[in-house]
């Protein structure tokens, strides 16, 4: 027999699960972005990865470096505003300095540290084809990942960019 | 109001009268009278359910970000391989990913190229497997039961919290969970002897689930297909009918054909994967606690018998009203399983929980394999009623 209880404990979980999408949008979305750190922070205490983690988290926005895709400067240039229309970026920086940054064209960072604990952070975030929404831009982010060979981690950025600019992109 | 599930449908209602009694205004009226009404509606009210729960899920993919670190790992992987268009090695962020088989990361790259770098297209391919997976289950009822209580248990399993998560979320197990369905729906179906014109087909969808499982989260695929077909066949002794049902040559090629291509591949581009994935990532990471050769993330370490809780959570409340059902009919329950179908329905639903009730390493998605069962289970044991005989 289907009871009316079996209705509610059809119906108890979706509405659940709708409800606190749409009240506390806001809160997942820094969840989100506490999960980035928490994952930051246990590679680089894991020891399976070459990685010194000690950074921080700015929402400041986009990063343009000054001598061309891989070329960065200090973190004070991650204070800089994106150019219009693209949201925010969210980006990891160590504190280690000089970093390197490479702004791979595809919408990701790749930072190192100029040392021999090198580490290179990877993020695709902001901009995952969704515009603004509500009070401020969805800073979504998509991965953080380390990779193992920093070179390799540049290069590959430095060739995204060069991509992207060859096929009409503005930097 | 009560409404009862698994008889024979006797017609549409009007919207009027049908909203009245859901709404409880029927009360007022004599009980035979409500009884016969219910009868006659509950079909539109099961089908009412199932779209509201659907419609939230399907419009809920596009709402929030992607939160879970795996989620976003996948999604990740699937946007590479979408803009590389290499099909054969996962990529992330610049590494080759061996941790898992390709299924859901091709899936998701197909949907992203249709529907672009959303979290909705990313999501949406693992929306459509457990609406397969709930097409399957609502079938293989149909072949049990009747309409009604095949209806009830898409309604059960698509409520079930595991299930509402997992259809929109960037994972591996709704691949795996579908794959398993497949298998096990067609090993019910095949061993229905009075069709064999139709044995052929089901028995290659059989094999066909093995070697998609295998895609999708590799090993494990089988072991969850294999535990409760060989537990039934030893329950039940009916391995003659098993070997006459499935075709043992070409089914098994038919698996081989669909999965090892793939994998040659890949140990072809990356050696050393079939060595990390088969041994690492598949019987260390099972058997070695705190194993430390993962490369993409960390074990998750958890005490033995873990899988049973999460069971429990993952179907609330509806794990409770099959263990309230297996209290009821507890004295009989060996007699009224046994060489019935729900027989094997009951080895399905508990198969992942066997297989990892000893391990270390468990998270609550490994027991979303067995749900499908537990929710035709359920339906029909709510079919039966208290006093019913479970093996219908």
């Amino acid at each position: 027999m289907l009871k009316r209880s079996h209705i509610a404990f059809a119906l108890w979980f979706p509405c659940l699960f709708i409800g606190l999408v749409l009240c506390f949008h806001e809160r997942i979305d820094r969840y989100s972005q506490k999960g980035l750190v928490a994952e930051c922070r246990a590679w680089a205490g894991s020891g399976k990865r070459p990685i010194e983690f000690d950074g921080c988290l700015d929402y400041s926005g986009a990063f343009y470096g000054g001598g061309g895709w891989v070329e960065g400067g200090g973190r004070e240039e991650y204070a800089s505003d994106g150019p219009p229309g693209l949201p925010g970026r969210l980006v990891v920086v160590q504190k280690a300095s000089p970093t390197y940054a490479g702004y791979a064209g595809d919408g990701r960072f790749r930072l190192r540290a100029e040392s021999t604990e090198y580490a290179v952070f990877s993020l695709r975030h902001g901009d995952f084809g969704t515009p603004y929404t509500g009070r401020y831009p969805r800073r979504k982010i998509l991965q953080v990942s380390a990779l193992r060979d920093s070179d390799a981690g540049a290069a590959s950025a430095t060739r995204l960019g060069e991509q992207h600019l060859k096929e009409g992109g503005t930097p | 109001m009560s409404l009862e599930v698994g008889r024979e449908l006797s017609g549409p209602a009007p919207l009027v009268g049908w909203i009245r009694r859901t709404a409880g205004w029927h009360r007022r009226r004599p009980a035979e009278y409500r009884l016969a009404e219910s009868r006659r509606f509950d079909l539109p009210l099961l089908v009412l359910l199932l779209c509201a729960i659907v419609s939230i899920r399907l419009v809920s993919l596009g709402l929030y970000p992607l939160i879970d670190k795996s989620e976003s790992r996948y999604a990740e992987i699937a946007r590479e391989m979408e803009s590389s268009g290499d099909l054969v090695v996962p990529w992330l962020l610049g590494e080759p990913f061996m941790a898992k088989p390709p299924l859901s990361f091709w899936l998701s790259a197909a949907s992203m190229s249709i529907f672009g770098d959303t979290e909705f297209a990313v999501r949406l391919p693992s929306f459509i497997l457990l609406l397969l997976t709930a097409a399957l289950l609502f079938t293989v009822g149909i072949e049990l039961f009747d309409v009604r209580t095949a209806l009830f248990a898409v309604v059960v399993l698509c409520s079930m919290p595991l299930h509402f998560v997992l259809a929109g979320t960037v994972l591996t197990d709704p691949a795996l969970g579908f794959c398993v369905t497949l298998s096990c729906t067609a090993f019910i179906s095949c061993l229905d002897l009075r069709r064999p014109a139709t044995h052929r087909i089901r028995g290659l969808l059989f094999f066909a689930g093995l070697g998609l499982g295998l895609l999708a989260k590799g090993p494990v695929a089988v072991a969850l297909i294999l535990i409760p077909v060989t537990a039934w066949t030893l329950w039940t002794r009916r391995w003659r009918d098993v070997w006459r049902a499935l075709p043992w040559f070409s089914g098994p090629l038919l698996a081989l054909l669909i999965a090892a291509p793939w994998f040659l591949l890949m140990e072809r581009r990356i050696p050393g994967f079939l060595e990390y994935f088969f041994i690492g990532e598949n019987i260390k990471r099972f058997f070695v606690p705190g194993w430390g050769g993962d490369m993409y993330g960390h074990v998750h370490q958890t005490l033995p018998g873990t899988i049973w809780a999460f069971w429990l959570l993952a179907a609330f409340p509806w794990t409770l009203v099959f263990l309230a059902d297996l209290w009821r009919r507890r004295h009989r329950l060996i007699a009224g399983f046994r060489g019935s179908p729900q027989a094997f329905l009951l080895l399905w639903a508990i198969s992942p929980m066997v297989l990892f009730t000893l391990s270390r390493s468990t998270v609550v998605t490994y027991v979303y394999p067995g749900l499908p069962a537990l929710a035709l289970l359920i339906a029909g044991a709510l079919r039966a009623g208290p006093e019913g005989d479970p093996a219908c």
